[in-house]
């Protein structure tokens, strides 16, 4: 019985060991080598989520094939609440003069639809605004909702397929393909994701013939209280040669915003502290 | 004299504005603004129809030249605003200015209160009003002038309070300002006492009594956004009326009105939700038995808006307006009425955009099926630039009775077009 008991015994800590050296072994795999998946999870975060916090002015200049521009300006602000990943943003409109003052608002949740408001203040008035329509033109940019704010990563499938250098810097090169193909506008993306500070570099959108839909690209990054930023960026609808160039100006993270500025008093009274 | 008034108040509030921007330091004033032409050509037959002056009614009921100003100051706790329109009008050739808004904004802690001149819109509808009491220039409306015409500016103290758990908005309005109705002049609508020339109207007279009240509160709940509402005024429209026994003058009232209503708007099924629904209560005619005063009602409305595919959106309306003693308002009209006990009314607006959000097409339809009559605004909207825009559209209304709500526009159909530079 003794020795039964001592062959159990020896059994259960190999086992054990066994398990311990194949998770650290496996860990240390997923460090050199992280999947898809962790990748895009990695970069979403470095990309929509840094800091508690987020203020910027944002620019946008929108160009067609002819060179003509169109110009957005605005303000936005970010909360990030919870650990759930869900979010708060806030954007007041000072450009063009048509819609000055307009406020938007989307409360972001990571397991459903978004919640949106816009105020129009031509007749003060605030409305909800459904939020399915994730592909749609932001504000008649190449941008769309789902640029802005981010695609929920279970949406897709995720493979890292090597890793290359772009502009002079190492990247992972991951593809995604979306897991319900009538979901979205693309049938794949190629995502260069930077190895040191996880965001993204280019973006591919192919769309569902396999032809290349829509290109990002990250021109200017610069380091913000510590945090990496891409203060200037392009969306390319690579077929009709529309694009559309974002500056963020004024970057400020971990302002102290407070949840009260995401609800209806300020949509309707804009924060003159925070939007100038 | 009403221009000398005009003139007058807008003196008085640049000066205030000055006066009070002084001490905050003179800078940061912004200027805004846009220049607009607004024609508007009347398609209707009007053949015979006369104005109450004894005109043929005109063929256009627009040439509106104007210049919006808009002159504002804010800083942390302050804000204030001036938006005044100075229009030229080619169909009364006359100049004029409409002091839109002029405000004062203070916000103190969990207080916001703007008090002056204002423009307040509450309610969910698109283009039904149940809650919203505040004054409508229905003229500016049917005469197709940009849609934030519609709304008129109320003098009043608009007090919100932000304690947490829910929000408190009390509006007092203690100047009572009527709704723009039609006088005949340009719109034209169903008169039933065609024989009677004299006409005047009686404002509510001035006094603490008579002070307007609104309130609303209002919280989220989940997602979903709940307000309750109340108000103590009077109706703006449809007003009252009295006739003299030998029927030689008409004079227009205001009776009292009590409204209690709530909303609820949220997310559903890829789009949004609204509810909302009102108690009117006529406080002056209790019974429901004077013939010049509006019955008692309750309005409903069910809406749900949402997106299909990426420029595409579809908004559906069911409004509902039931007669609280019917038979008793029949019974005491002069005339007889195509009034229904509860008119329904079904409204769908299509919203499609093109190249970039440029080109908007937009279709709005309502229409009525048991008082049979409709109103529809086919739309396009082209923008030019960041700055520049331009509309074209038609307006169009019908019935198959000449005395329902819509039906009665019949000879005001139009087609017009607007034309904007914003700065």
């Amino acid at each position: 019985m003794k020795f039964i008991r001592k062959r159990i015994h020896n059994l259960i800590i190999l086992m054990l060991t066994s398990l311990f050296v194949a998770g650290t072994v496996s860990s240390l795999n997923a460090q050199e080598n992280l999947p898809g998946k962790e990748i895009i999870k990695k970069s979403q975060q470095e990309f929509f989520y840094p800091g508690n916090d987020f203020k910027a002015k944002v620019q946008m200049k929108l160009i067609n094939k002819n060179g003509k521009e169109r110009i957005r300006e605005l303000t936005m602000l970010r909360l990030n609440i919870g650990e759930q990943e869900d979010q708060k943003y806030y954007m007041y409109f000072h450009q063009p003069a048509d819609v000055r003052e307009m406020t938007f608002m989307v409360w972001k949740y990571s397991k459903k639809n978004d919640d949106r408001w816009l105020y129009v203040p031509s007749i003060k008035l605030v409305r909800q605004i459904a939020a399915n329509d994730k592909n749609s033109s932001f504000v008649g940019s190449d941008f769309s909702y789902e640029d802005v704010t981010g695609r929920e990563i279970h949406l897709d499938e995720h493979t890292l397929k090597e890793e290359n250098t772009i502009n002079g810097n190492s990247a992972y090169v991951v593809e995604s393909i979306p897991k319900d193909k009538k979901s979205t506008f693309f049938s794949r993306k190629v995502s260069w994701i930077d190895k040191s500070t996880f965001l993204p570099l280019k973006e591919e959108y192919y769309d569902k013939r396999g032809d290349l839909h829509k290109t990002f690209t990250a021109a200017k990054i610069e380091t913000v209280q510590g945090i990496e930023t891409i203060m200037q960026r392009t969306m390319t609808n690579n077929k009709n040669g529309h694009h559309t160039i974002v500056v963020f100006e004024k970057v400020k993270y971990n302002v102290g915003l407070k949840e009260d500025i995401f609800t209806e008093r300020y949509l309707r009274n804009a924060p003159q502290e925070w939007i100038q | 004299m009403d221009s000398i008034k005009n003139l007058l108040l807008t003196g008085l509030s640049v000066f205030l504005f000055f006066v009070i921007v002084n001490p905050l330091n003179a800078q940061n004033i912004e200027l805004h603004g846009f220049l607009q032409t607004n024609f508007s050509a009347r398609t209707a037959e009007t053949r015979g129809i006369l104005t109450p002056q004894g005109n043929p009614l005109p063929g256009y009921l627009l040439g509106d030249e104007r210049v919006q100003l808009q002159i504002s100051k804010s800083s942390t706790n302050v804000r204030l605003l001036s938006k005044t329109d100075f229009f030229y009008d080619a169909v009364s050739k006359k100049m004029n200015l409409d002091i839109r808004e002029a405000y004062i904004d203070l916000t103190l802690g969990k207080f916001d209160i703007r008090t002056g001149r204002q423009i307040i819109t509450w309610g969910l509808g698109d283009l039904v009003f149940i809650n919203d009491v505040f004054p409508k220039d229905w003229v500016a409306f049917a005469s197709s002038q940009p849609l934030e015409y519609l709304k008129a500016g109320a003098d009043a103290i608009n007090i919100n309070f932000f304690p947490g758990f829910t929000s408190f908005q009390l509006v007092v309005i203690p100047f009572y300002q009527s709704d723009v109705l039609p006088t005949g002049e340009r719109i034209t609508v169903y008169d039933p006492f065609p024989d009677i020339a004299y006409r005047q109207e009686i404002q509510p007279e001035l006094s603490i009594g008579n002070t307007q009240i609104a309130g609303r509160l209002y919280r989220y709940v989940g997602n979903f956004d709940i307000s309750l509402y109340y108000y103590r005024g009077f109706w703006g429209s449809p007003p009252g009326f009295i006739t003299t026994p030998n029927r030689d003058s008409l004079t227009i009232t205001h009776p009292g009105l009590n409204l209690y209503g709530t909303s609820v708007q949220g997310p559903l099924l890829n789009g949004v939700l609204s509810f909302e629904s009102g108690y009117l209560n006529s406080r002056d005619d209790a019974e429901g038995t004077s013939p010049g005063i509006e019955n008692s009602q309750v309005r409903y409305l069910l809406g749900y808006q949402r997106p299909f595919g990426e420029n595409f959106s579809i908004n559906l309306q069911y409004y509902g307006e039931y007669i609280q003693n019917y038979k008793k308002m029949v019974g005491s009209l002069p005339v007889p009425t195509n009034r229904e006990e509860l008119r329904h009314t079904l409204s769908l607006r299509l919203t499609q955009y093109f190249s970039y959000q440029t080109l908007r097409l937009s279709f709005f339809a309502y229409y009525s099926p048991n008082e049979r009559d409709y109103y529809f605004n086919p739309e396009f909207r082209y923008d030019f630039g960041s700055d520049i825009y331009l509309n074209v559209g038609g307006t169009y209304f019908g019935g198959k009775k000449d005395d329902t709500f819509l039906g009665q526009f019949d000879k005001n159909d139009n087609i017009y077009f607007v034309l904007r530079y914003a700065f």
